[in-house]
């Protein structure tokens, strides 16, 4: 069971080639799909929750989720796909136990120095991520953070494509007007 | 706003992930198209707001989730018929080989067989053990292969 490979080499297998090495009982091997998509995966779950610490409980969950039902899992499909349907489905359980959070109100402003650094500006266009509808904010999340396209954003949160592209459309429209008026 | 500006605007939607074949039509359209290119403006600034803004997973996240897993359950193969379906092959076809090669070779190893067995059998009063190799043969498959399931049953009850 113990091929002497280097992480190195590891982190170039493929999802699939991962899953079947999970399943024939290496367990430490799933580090390395912890380790891909562990950043898109919490970004997403930000996104859905608007916590740090329930983004946290929900993409931890996903991930275990994902590992203990491996073995109904078709190695052949796509990893992410299903991780991010668990990741989401997850996400809005968490913030659906939470009364305390709600998507926060139009009226509240961001003040932010048009020269702020990257990492303020990042934080910033998290935050009116946030402020979108709960769809909007699922859909960009999907396709920003985790770069899936609109099928695949259609297909985890099965929905129509062209429903997709039309919240994207007007997410889009709604983040850059309230950019440009907190910043230009 | 025509109905090929609408094709294009949903295109412009997912230009990232498109080919160079199916850019090419929509490059050119929006080369032609003041409005389309007034979109392509909005999502290509759009694209510029999320990069770099996606919040890494915070330290520790992997061992966290490391930390809480089981190892997964591990199915016993069935080995008792392939290998017993094995062993009778074997069997048979050393039984056949036995019946109709006629080869000096084997009239020698059937010969030199049943003497060993006959001064073997000959301290115990007179019994006469079956000669032929095929039950020889046949029986030391068996309990090899009994004894190889014992100890891979007694393997897969310990992992
Ligand atoms: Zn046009």
């Amino acid at each position: 069971m113990n091929i002497k490979t280097t992480a190195v080499e590891r982190t170039t297998w493929s999802d699939e080639a991962i899953v079947r090495r999970v399943l024939q009982g290496d367990t430490p091997v799933y580090r390395f799909i912890v380790e891909r998509y562990q950043d898109i995966v919490y970004a997403c779950a930000y996104a859905i929750t608007g916590s740090d610490s329930d983004a946290k409980d929900a993409a931890q969950e996903a991930f275990i989720r994902v590992y203990r039902h491996l073995a109904q899992f078709d190695p052949s499909r796509p990893l992410k796909l299903y991780l991010m349907r668990i990741a989401v489905n997850c996400s809005r359980n968490i913030s659906g136990t939470r009364r305390g959070w709600e998507p926060l109100e139009e009226t509240s402003e961001i003040v932010k120095p048009a020269d702020a650094t990257a990492p303020e500006r990042h934080a910033a266009v998290r935050e009116l991520v946030e402020r979108l509808p709960q769809t909007l904010r699922e859909v960009c999340a999907l396709f920003y953070f985790a770069e899936h396209s609109c099928r695949e954003v259609a297909e985890i949160l099965q929905m129509n494509e062209s429903a997709v592209k039309v919240a994207l459309h007007l997410a889009r429209k709604k983040l850059l007007t309230d950019w440009r008026c907190a910043y230009e | 706003m025509n109905e090929s500006c609408e094709n294009f605007v949903a295109m412009l939607t997912d230009y990232r992930w498109l080919g160079p074949r199916e850019r090419a039509p929509l490059d050119r359209h929006l080369a032609a198209c003041e409005r389309c290119r007034e979109e392509w403006r909005e999502a290509q600034a759009a694209d510029e707001l999320f990069t770099g803004a996606r919040a890494p997973a915070p330290q520790g996240f992997d061992d966290a989730v490391m930390s809480a897993l089981e190892p997964q359950p591990q199915v016993a193969t069935n080995w008792l018929w392939p290998v017993l379906a094995g062993a009778l092959a074997v069997e048979v076809v050393v039984a056949v080989a036995l019946q109709i090669d006629p080869t000096p070779w084997w009239q020698a190893v059937k010969t030199f067989c049943g003497q060993l067995i006959n001064e073997w059998s000959a301290p115990l009063s007179g019994w006469t053990l079956p000669f032929d190799p095929t039950w020889w043969i046949g029986a030391l498959l068996l309990v090899s292969a009994f004894g190889w399931l014992t100890l891979n049953h007694r393997k897969t009850e310990h992992a």
